[in-house]
């Protein structure tokens, strides 16, 4: 969930019609995993909550 | 006195005994400007029919027609919020026409008599900054022009705290009315969420959003408050203010900051002295542990980038070249957020909220710091990537409960706020709070050296 890579990452901002330069593009996809990661500790959390105790 | 420096009840009564005109203290005002802002970059406009409003409120006190609290009273208002016949810029290089109306909230304060000043500076569309790149210069912390101000309110925190004006709205999605009213020493008031119409005001994450003022004393804050409240079922703020807070009990969820390796000592300290100080007002200080406060930011973190972007996709397909880059990076961060991992955003959202209801469930408040540092030096940020400064108030936005910070003490020179969260509707009891704790201290007296 983690590893969002340049050219998937390339591909979602296509689809929203981003277009960026080399270095806003660099910044955007360490501000991107980030992003993923903080949705999968929300996911591990709500498995969390979701399991049998 | 210059007029300029009473207190919004203090004016309102030299209005109506006659001893002060709104055309004098609105004169006062924006000569207060004038010397002041070329050192700060508070206000990014000022309206042209400010002293022509003024007249007119004369001119109706003068006839017997009396419209409210507010008669009279100069206000500003973020430049994220609507004024009739302005442009919203929202602190972009965007085109921006004049609005053909004013924001709900606006409306509201001009029913009540006030005085449309101008418009406050923003971080560009409320989200990330400063961006030095951008062709406005940021607004400066009265306490030192070398540090921030905080954002995205940062021209409405700067111009109260450096006593341009008593009040103004900002607007609130992470802890942008809060975290530069800590940052700069002034009182920033977060209400439960819709109870401030959010109509006219320039979206960021419409589930996020809040609109609060920003004012000198809680007093003002509050009386800001309950003139922009459209909910007729909410208890007004200022109602419960000059109670003591004898016997309250306060939670005090210290390991949620004390633990985090970014907080400076001297916030701790300053943290902790007033707990003490609002038990020895006879407050009850209990200890409590909070859930994970990560779980608060990374759902706050989802929702807003997902929703920023799905405001500004269009724009971004025509005028892409003309946003900051620090926006830009931070809009496209949204893209790695898939609707499926939104509707989990906003499902892990509905139980932090209940789990943080039921932890404030048995207290009167909350108390915690409003950001775990004080105000950064502009020359911590570099322009080339977006820099997050450690704070404790997404959470409240996630919740939607009422946040109140008020200046506590000094680091350095710089302030440090005191965060009061209520249960939602609990205005009343967090404004009764922070008033106490701003007559029993004195980091509320103390002016910037401008």
């Amino acid at each position: 969930m983690t590893d969002l890579t340049e050219t998937e990452f390339r591909r979602l901002l296509a689809e929203k019609g981003l277009h960026l330069d080399a270095k806003t593009f660099a910044a955007a996809l360490l501000g991107a995993r980030n992003l993923r990661a903080e949705i999968a500790r929300l996911d591990a959390w709500l498995a969390e909550l979701d399991s049998p105790k | 006195m210059n007029p300029a420096n009473l207190s919004l009840s203090e004016a309102a009564a030299r209005l109506r005994d006659g001893t002060l005109t709104s055309t004098a203290l609105t004169q006062a005002v924006l000569d207060r400007i004038a010397a002041r802002d070329g050192q700060l970059h508070a206000f990014s406009a000022l309206d042209s029919t400010a002293m022509d409003q003024a007249g007119a409120a004369d001119r109706a006190l003068a006839e017997g027609c009396d419209l409210g609290a507010l008669h009279g009273l100069p206000m500003g208002i973020k430049d994220m919020i609507d004024v009739a016949g302005q442009p919203t810029t929202c602190g972009s290089a965007l085109p921006a026409e004049p609005a053909k109306s004013d924001a709900e909230t606006v409306a509201l304060l001009r029913a009540q008599g006030a005085v449309i000043l101008g418009k406050l500076n923003t971080y560009e569309f409320a989200m990330v900054g400063p961006d030095l790149t951008l062709p406005h210069p940021p607004a400066r912390n009265p306490w030192n022009p070398a540090h921030i101000t905080g954002g995205s309110s940062s021209g409405s925190a700067a111009a109260v705290a450096g006593g341009l004006i008593r009040a103004v709205l900002g607007t609130d999605t992470g802890g942008s009315v809060r975290s530069p009213a800590g940052y700069c020493g002034c009182v920033g008031l977060k209400p439960t969420y819709g109870r401030t119409s959010r109509q006219g005001v320039f979206p960021l994450s419409p589930s996020l959003d809040h609109i609060g003022p920003l004012a000198a004393t809680v007093a003002e804050a509050a009386l800001v408050l309950d003139a922009i409240t459209n909910d007729p079922a909410a208890r007004p703020a200022c109602t419960l203010i000059g109670r003591d807070i004898n016997g309250l009990k306060l939670g005090y969820p210290r390991a949620w900051f004390a633990a985090d390796p970014r907080a400076d000592p001297a916030l701790i300290r300053a943290m902790d002295n007033a707990a003490s100080q609002l038990s020895l007002l006879g407050a009850r200080i209990e200890e409590i542990t909070l859930p994970d406060y990560a779980l608060y930011e990374a759902a706050g973190s989802i929702l807003i980038h997902a929703e920023a972007l799905a405001v500004h996709q269009s724009l971004i397909r025509t005028h892409a070249s003309a946003y900051g880059r620090l926006v830009l990076q931070s809009l496209a961060f949204g893209a790695a957020v898939d609707t499926d991992a939104l509707t989990r955003a906003r499902c892990a959202a509905r139980h932090l909220t209940a789990a943080m209801e039921q932890a404030i469930s048995p207290f009167a408040a909350l108390i915690l710091p409003t950001t775990l540092t004080p105000a950064l030096p502009f020359s911590a940020f570099d322009g080339e990537k977006a820099v997050w400064t450690p704070m404790r108030t997404i959470p409240f936005n996630l919740t939607g409960q009422p946040a109140l910070s008020l200046p506590m003490g000094f680091a350095d020179g710089l302030p440090l706020g005191l965060q009061i969260v209520g249960a939602s509707g609990a205005e009343d009891m967090i404004c009764r709070i922070g008033h106490a704790f701003e007559m029993a201290t004195d980091a509320s007296l103390m002016h910037p050296p401008l």
